[in-house]
């Protein structure tokens, strides 16, 4: 039996975009890798201590970086942008001010914008953060799963498929369980699926959630 | 006023500080598409501004490959994957001011295209 390519990197040509979109000598190539690996880390960092807490999740799905001859654009998206804009007017001026500390040259400009997504639970990077939550408050998995599908049904999408592996509901052996609703095309490369793994701490170990979300055809 | 020693026409308080340099800008990038609009973007602004242009010479792709087995461990039958990153390079001659070049590459940039500009000398 084969195993599966991820849907992203399978499909990064046709129908999907990359997340970096830059071009750097071969020379700069790992300097400016590191750099958007820096800059990413501060996110999450920053959502991690700031947003975080038991009954709230970060909500970013995706954070694309553009760079330009002296500017580095940031975009940043999110379901929930009120979170992340915390008092009257500052916006996001602090995570801003975080990662200009990080970046090493400061003769580029850093832009950053903050995207609202529309159905934020269409994004399965948010989905899995709101099933990582449940679990690690200890709900039953099947009853997160189906509560999770329904919350993605709300929006638009054509199919979804949810893969949950570990210790489910603390047992001592570990198995593989998943649940799918609709239709999920990994074969076909025009067909949208975007994909996110996740994982959830919990004190029985880790769990691995995996979150396969088919948006449209082409 | 016979002894006029100026050309006419060229009112001489400051000498014309806009020597013609002859520049080469290099595009280079991954993305053919953005890198051919950029290109004509380029070669439109500079033909706008009346300067002698060197269409753009195309140099051949460059293929940079990876090629990685794609087993964490040695077992199984030794599938590779090879990953590729093709970089793009395109040439444009231009005889102006430098002046009037860095008004031109500001205007016209996208994300994932790198622009280059020399001067003279070559």
């Amino acid at each position: 039996m084969g195993q599966k390519i991820n849907p992203l990197g399978f499909r990064l040509g046709i129908t999907q975009n990359h997340r970096s979109y830059w071009f750097a000598k071969p020379k700069k190539y790992s300097k400016v890798f590191e750099e958007d690996k820096k800059i990413r880390d501060c996110i999450e960092l920053y959502v991690q201590k700031h947003i975080k807490n038991s009954s709230n999740y970060g909500g970013i799905a995706r954070v694309e970086i553009k760079r330009k001859t002296d500017l580095i654009q940031v975009e940043i998206y999110t379901g929930f942008p009120a979170l992340l804009v915390e008092s009257r007017g500052q916006g996001i001026e602090q995570l801003k001010l975080n990662v200009q500390n990080i970046l090493s040259s400061g003769d580029r400009r850093l832009r950053m914008t903050l995207i609202e997504i529309a159905k934020p639970y269409g994004e399965p990077n948010i989905l899995a953060e709101y099933i990582a939550l449940q679990l690690e408050s200890r709900v039953a998995f099947r009853r997160t799963m189906k509560k999770a599908i329904e919350l993605a049904k709300k929006g638009n999408i054509k199919g979804i498929k949810i893969q949950i592996a570990g210790r489910l509901n603390g047992a001592e052996i570990a198995r593989v369980e998943w649940a799918r609703e609709g239709r999920v095309p990994l074969q076909t490369i025009r067909a949208r699926i975007n994909y996110c793994y996740y994982a959830a701490q919990t004190i029985y170990g880790v769990l691995g959630i995996k979150v396969w979300i088919f948006q449209d055809e082409e | 006023m016979a002894a006029l020693p100026m050309k006419p026409g060229k009112v001489g308080v400051e000498e014309a500080t806009e020597t013609i340099h002859r520049i080469r800008i290099t595009l280079s990038s991954k993305n053919v598409k953005n890198l051919e609009k950029v290109c004509a973007d380029l070669i439109r602004g500079a033909k706008d501004k009346r300067l002698k242009v060197k269409g753009p010479v195309r140099m051949p792709t460059k293929v940079l490959r990876v090629t990685t087995r794609k087993s964490p461990c040695g077992e199984g039958t030794n599938t590779w994957d090879g990953f590729e990153l093709r970089v793009h390079k395109r040439v444009i001659d231009l005889h102006s001011p430098p002046e009037v070049v860095k008004k031109i590459t500001s205007i016209t940039i996208e994300p994932g295209v790198e622009v280059e500009v020399t001067i003279a000398d070559v």
